[in-house]
């Protein structure tokens, strides 16, 4: 299942990532027996992390496409929605609270 | 004791010292209760390649018998660098081509609803398409599932991306032939069923999916000769990698053939192991807590449970993809996600094995 939801990232990463993680935590039993806790906490973190990057850079084209006059490239109600909480100040924000997670 | 590294391991070992025909069923030199092949024949076939190249690496890996758990510096090395050579040489290359089809195609649907100035921006720098097909890749749920168990699933997950590629209704003049692309997916799809039974998973969508296409626009005469051309190419691509299992019977030994078929079949389906194990979260581990069917049925009215519940859920989304004139790419992906989805949570365990 994981597979296929991974290149859809690029059509709307918060979702597909969400996707991924709750997959992983479907798991998350298996790999704990397995010892692998901390992989677990930490491939977590770094995807969460490359997805915001992928989506902050987005942003930065939307940003330079609107200022030209034309709309911006999330034009669903979730894209919107991401657009709206994810500026610049939360992604650091993030970026440094993932980081303490690691 | 041991893991699915020892498993692989002890595939290679298995398949470079015994005959083809011994690989499945029980010998003196096979014990199958340990670690023994229970995946398709094209995972055989790879395990001796692989096997084959470390006979003059590291022949201690292959090793009959002596190589039971045997673990150095070499044979680990070994062994991360084949899965690495498979990733390299099909799950990489896939993933990059899928990223750049799915990348290009959201820009231009982006592009359209934009004005022309504007649409420029909209397709992925190579910076941005570069982090886009890093993330793909360093996904969890590879690195931890498919990588940290050390199994090749990259394989099979290679070929069905390729197969959705080469099926999928992109740019297309014409949706509804069946073309030589469809075909050649179809074969992709048998190999990766063939490597690892777990793509069955993906079935559903790609048998409802040709066969729409198939049945689309034409003649109910033609529609089946098409799906006799499609049934045909399975059949071939099945034959190829299971009929050489049968290669050191005579004629007259046809029902050792058979047998032997029957073995690698029964082998790849050890529904003895329960319905679920290993704290895999799908629906029956999470209603044992509640009830376990476990106590009130037997085995093969849990099978015929579970494979109800699987068809039904699997029904919304084979509806979906028989009645659409034509999906794209990202369809497909979503009907995947649903199918393995179903698969995942009712499906007999073994199907995770």
């Amino acid at each position: 299942m994981l597979v296929a939801a991974t290149p859809l990232l690029v059509i709307d990463p918060i979702y597909y990532c969400w996707v991924q993680l709750l997959g992983l935590f479907s798991m998350h039993p298996l790999l704990v027996r397995d010892l692998l806790r901390m992989p677990y906490w930490l491939c977590g973190a770094v995807h969460i992390l490359l997805v915001l990057l992928f989506l902050d850079q987005r942003r930065g084209n939307a940003k330079s496409s609107e200022q030209r006059g034309g709309s911006l490239f999330v034009s669903s109600g979730l894209g919107r929605a991401v657009h709206y909480c994810f500026g610049s100040e939360q992604i650091k924000i993030s970026f440094i609270a993932l980081s303490c997670v690691g | 004791m041991f893991g699915d590294y020892e498993a692989q391991r002890h595939w290679m070992e298995i398949t470079v010292n015994l005959p083809i025909n011994d690989w499945y069923r029980p010998c003196a030199d096979n014990d199958l209760l340990y670690w023994g092949l229970d995946y398709p024949p094209l995972t055989a076939y790879t395990s001796f390649i692989f096997g084959s190249v470390a006979r003059f690496l590291v022949p201690e890996l292959v090793a009959l018998r002596d190589s039971r758990g045997y673990e150095s510096v070499e044979t680990k090395l070994f062994m991360r660098m084949t899965v690495l050579v498979a990733d390299a040489v099909l799950f990489m290359p896939v993933m990059f081509a899928l990223s750049k089809q799915l990348a290009d195609r959201e820009a231009a649907a982006i592009g359209s609803r934009q004005s022309v100035t504007a649409s420029s921006s909209s397709s992925l720098s190579p910076g941005q398409y570069f982090l886009y097909a890093t993330t793909c890749l360093l996904a969890p749920g590879l690195l931890l599932i498919d990588h940290g168990h050390f199994q090749y699933n990259s394989v099979c997950l290679g070929f069905s991306l390729l197969a959705l590629m080469l099926v999928s209704d992109d740019s297309r003049q014409q949706t509804l032939v069946l073309s030589t692309r469809d075909i050649v997916g179809s074969i992709c799809f048998c190999l990766a069923l063939n490597f690892k039974q777990m793509t069955l998973y993906y079935a559903p969508v790609f048998f409802v999916h040709l066969l729409r296409k198939a049945l689309s626009g034409v003649s109910l005469y033609k529609g089946v000769g098409r799906v006799c051309q499609l049934g045909c190419t399975v059949i071939l691509s099945f034959s190829v990698l299971w009929l050489p299992l049968c290669y050191s019977y005579s004629f007259d030994g046809y029902s050792s053939c058979a047998a032997t078929l029957r073995q690698v079949l029964h082998r790849q389906f050890p529904f003895s192991r329960g319905i679920f194990e290993d704290k895999v979260a799908n629906i029956w581990y999470a209603l044992s807590v509640v009830a376990d069917f476990r106590q009130v049925l037997d085995q093969t009215q849990l099978v015929l449970c579970s494979l109800a519940l699987t068809l039904l859920l699997l029904l919304p989304t084979c509806i979906c993809v028989f009645v659409h004139s034509s999906i794209d790419i990202e369809g497909l992906l979503l009907a995947l996600m649903g199918s393995s989805l179903a698969f995942f949570l009712a499906s007999f365990q073994v199907m995770l094995a």
